[in-house]
């Protein structure tokens, strides 16, 4: 049936929003899709062309659903890509690095558009330097918190001395100073 | 007693002199508040508050440089009064950095939903800072390269635009104009609002539930805010 890949591929986008990483991009559903809507063009060209009167109902009507099929695949298409790029764009925001197994799971387009997309974010926020757009959008209850380290993370320096970040020690520290260790993984807030 | 108060206790005691000076960084924070709960319960794009966000930022910039300049001294000197000062400072400067942080990420977040829209609108343009046209055009320069490259330009040509309106749907996303939103009468109101033939007059502190469009050029105006 017409629009069953698309379906397919919404499905896909849907399952995924619950998951924390980006899954593999569906290059053959993708394919497919542009495939058999490509078909349903020569079909409706053929339709078309056919020497038809206004009132051949059956006719119209069959163009008519092959012009939505092929809106509606469209419409699939860039639905299934914008939940991607979505993904990708928190990402990017949270200055993440993408790991590379997660980079397998995009497409080479992609890559190049999260690459792309990530020295937006950094010129957008080079001129607020002293706010850090990129920061929490929890708001901030106390300046210092209790927090636990999760991974090595070496030594950090803060105008209150300096850290030794080993796994599963815990310190009492300044909030605004380790935001990014929270952010990236590194740390968690108790 | 919140920060705040401690503050404004603060104030009096130490700076009589600049008293009308923190009085107006008080009236920034206000409005600086006031336009970041607006930008969040409005539907569409706001003006971006130009002038007060100039003035935010460099004040911020000025409690850095205060707290970075203390802090070294505190390491030499015995001085233990200046500690909580410090501390009081880092949780006002954490509390506005947010509030900045946060207007600034819903604007952009609303720029990404309807950029079509606000790239083919001259009033909505106007709204946007210098940053953020920037950041409009840019985003949906790759935007538009990544949709081609993937998978448009291979579909039949009468569907590679993104701007499409034939078919019955739109695929420009504009913002819900008439959804409803809660406000508050900041002044009375001389024209009433008409809703139905029924006329609805708007008293100071009255709040309501009413459709966005009916309020846009009043909450533009400040004689009703958004809550």
């Amino acid at each position: 049936m017409f629009g069953d890949t698309a379906n397919k591929l919404i499905l896909d986008a849907k399952r995924s929003r619950a998951l924390d990483g980006v899954p593999m991009y569906q290059e053959h559903d993708v394919r497919d899709i542009i495939r058999e809507t490509r078909d349903l063009q020569k079909e409706s060209d053929i339709i078309a062309s056919q020497d038809t009167n206004a009132q051949d109902r059956v006719k119209q009507c069959q163009l008519f659903v092959t012009h939505l099929s092929m809106r509606r695949n469209k419409r699939c298409l860039l639905g299934y890509q914008r939940s991607r790029v979505e993904k990708l764009m928190e990402v990017a925001w949270n200055g993440q690095e993408m790991d590379p197994q997660q980079m397998e799971n995009l497409s080479h387009h992609e890559q190049e558009y999260f690459k792309k997309y990530s020295n937006l974010v950094a010129l957008y926020k080079s001129p607020f330097q002293d706010v850090d757009v990129s920061g929490s959008l929890e708001p901030p209850k106390e300046v210092f918190i209790d927090v636990r380290v999760l991974k090595d993370a070496g030594e950090i320096l803060t105008e209150y001395g300096v850290f030794n970040l080993t796994k599963d020690s815990q310190f009492f520290v300044r909030q605004a100073d380790v935001e990014k260790l929270i952010q990236q993984g590194y740390l968690e807030k108790l | 007693m919140d920060i705040d108060d401690i503050l404004k206790a603060f104030d009096q005691e130490t700076s009589r002199p600049q008293r009308s000076q923190s009085k107006l960084y008080r009236q920034d924070y206000e409005s600086l508040k006031k336009a970041w709960i607006n930008e969040r319960t409005s539907p569409e794009l706001l003006h971006y508050e130009v002038d007060l966000m100039e003035r935010v930022l460099k004040r911020i910039r000025q409690q850095m440089e205060f707290i970075e300049l203390n802090s070294i001294e505190l390491q030499s000197s015995e001085e233990k009064d200046i500690k909580l000062l410090l501390v009081i400072i880092e949780s006002e400067l954490d509390r506005v950095n947010f509030v900045v942080r946060s207007y600034l990420r819903t604007r952009l977040d609303k720029i990404d939903k309807f950029t079509i829209y606000i790239h083919n609108e001259e009033q909505e343009l106007k709204k946007l800072s210098p940053e953020e046209t920037e950041y409009m055009n840019r985003h949906l320069e790759i935007l538009v390269e990544l949709y081609n490259k993937q998978f448009l330009s291979k579909l039949p040509e009468s569907l590679h635009t993104l701007d499409d309106t034939s078919g019955g749907i739109s695929m420009i996303e504009s913002p819900e104009l008439s959804k409803s939103v809660f406000i508050r009468v900041l002044k009375d109101i001389e024209i009433p609002i008409v809703i139905g033939g029924e006329e609805i007059d708007m008293k100071q502190d009255e709040i309501y539930v009413l459709s966005y469009r009916l309020v846009k050029d009043l909450i533009q105006a400040e004689e009703v805010a958004l809550i």
